[in-house]
């Protein structure tokens, strides 16, 4: 009776659908969820949650590891599931799932939630269960701060038993919004933006440009990529674009100052290339206004017209501690800050407020189809 | 003398001059090749990229070179570029 094998899945936004659509997003759930559980896990849907049975308690603690970083669920709870005809049998099944959890010292507090027909309210159910409690344990009620809190989830005759809640990464079903192409530079704020496309239900196909021999951030790319591949239910590809022989090129034709700015046209149309390759409908980039030069405002704005796709920036209106503690929830700040070359091209005084119109004057001076071109033939596409 | 501090990066060492220079990267460029003091990876305006002793070197028109090794070794490529561009 008191072995936690059924595992609440809570989702969030996903409730909020409707119909075929909320069918859909379950659906697309519940296959993120069967990827990442061990083959004999079971899963059940019932309306507004999803249930994990495992065989054994031991394959519990994995298994909430594992849910606790599929998007789109919100929390998991290990519980007890039992099933009851009245509330006194009810009370009498979560007094054995606390005896060995609340002892006469603690203070404690039952919350109870419930969906269905009953002959009794949430309240009620916590009322009855609590005074069964006292009675036999003796411990004390305190409902706003107890030591220990027991929760029932009360579904038609069955009712789950749990103390502990695990908290999801929320957001929506990984791939249900289609794939987009992520910028990925072996900075802080590249992996992040990319995770928060993950986590809005996009599947991302990673560009790293390589700066060799300007710099190289290879390593950290791809460590960063090994983490982000734990928040996937499928292996992860990624695009490497020889960048340096571009960026050489760019700075034998053009005024050293622009340089950044041109970079990212190109990193841009790179991106486009594969994404017409890999079906997926925008990009995603790091970029926080004003954080770096390259990120005026103004710059931000002369990126226009490189690519024809939408540019989708999650981390625009972010401070950088703000990004940083988001690299550490997830786990890829220690990728992203081991040492690593940053670019030797950059100029000391990039500009930080271009004029459209001289970048694209610029850009008439180079071969720009050549130049990406020769860079998409030599790109390398690896799998993590 | 040649003044050393590890780059932000932490990847690589920077090397600066005693007093600044004013390097023509392109000639510069010409007298590498001619003389086979190391092997070019990029030559632009604004920086080279050199290979020396298994090392990358960047070389800035200021005379400034950032230089991907120890500090050991960063030190002693730091001066043979510096012996070889007569700004020692």
């Amino acid at each position: 009776m008191n072995t936690a094998t059924e595992i609440i899945v809570r989702y969030g936004e996903l409730a909020l659908k409707r119909g075929g659509t909320r069918l859909r997003f379950e659906r697309r759930l519940i296959s993120s969820m069967k990827a990442v559980l061990p083959a004999e896990a079971k899963i059940k849907r019932e309306w507004g949650r999803i249930f994990v049975l495992v065989d054994e308690e031991n394959e519990v603690e994995n298994a909430l590891s594992k849910l606790s970083k599929v998007f789109g669920i919100v929390s998991v709870s290990p519980s007890v599931k039992t099933t009851f005809k009245s509330l006194p049998e009810l009370s009498e099944a979560a007094l054995e799932f606390a005896k060995p959890r609340i002892s006469k010292e603690d203070t404690f507090a039952i919350r109870a939630r419930r969906a269905g027909t009953h002959d009794f309210g949430s309240q009620d159910a916590a009322r009855v269960i609590g005074a069964k409690i006292v009675e036999s344990i003796g411990a004390k009620v305190n409902l706003s701060r107890p030591k220990k809190a027991l929760c029932v989830e009360i579904r038609d005759k069955s009712a789950y038993l749990y103390e502990r809640v695990v908290d999801g990464p929320g957001g929506l079903p990984y791939g249900i919004e289609g794939k987009v192409v992520c910028l990925l530079s072996g900075g802080i704020d590249s992996p992040v933006s990319s995770w928060l496309a993950m986590r809005r239900g996009c599947e991302p196909i990673f560009v790293h440009a390589d700066l060799s021999p300007f710099g190289d951030n290879k390593h950290k790319v791809m460590d960063s990529l090994r983490v982000l591949r734990d928040w996937a239910p499928q292996s992860l590809a990624a695009y490497i674009v020889p960048h340096g022989p571009s960026l050489e090129k760019v700075m034998q034709a053009s005024p050293h100052k622009l340089l950044c700015l041109m970079c990212r046209r190109l990193m841009f149309r790179y991106a486009e290339k594969i994404a017409s390759r890999e079906n997926a409908l925008a990009i995603v980039t790091g970029e926080s206004i004003g954080q770096v030069a390259s990120q005026t405002l103004q710059n931000i704005y002369c990126e226009c017209g490189a690519t024809s796709l939408p540019i989708l920036r999650p981390l625009i209106g972010m401070d950088k501690v703000e990004i940083e503690n988001i690299a550490k929830k997830i786990g890829t700040f220690a990728a992203s800050t081991q040492p690593g070359s940053c670019c030797a091209a950059v100029p000391r005084h990039p500009e930080v407020a271009a004029n459209l119109d001289d970048v694209k004057d610029e850009e008439q001076f180079l071969e720009v189809e050549g130049i990406v071109d020769e860079a998409m033939a030599n790109t390398q596409r690896v799998v993590v | 003398m040649v003044r050393m501090k590890l780059c932000e990066s932490k990847a690589s060492f920077e090397a600066t001059p005693e007093k600044p220079a004013k390097l023509e990267l392109m000639k510069l460029k010409e007298n590498i090749v001619s003389e086979n003091f190391a092997e070019l990876l990029a030559s632009t305006p604004y920086v080279l990229v050199l290979k020396m002793r298994g090392m990358q070197v960047s070389v800035y028109p200021s005379g400034r070179l950032l230089i991907k090794a120890d500090e050991r070794l960063a030190t002693v490529i730091a001066e043979e570029v510096y012996g070889f561009l007569g700004i020692l």
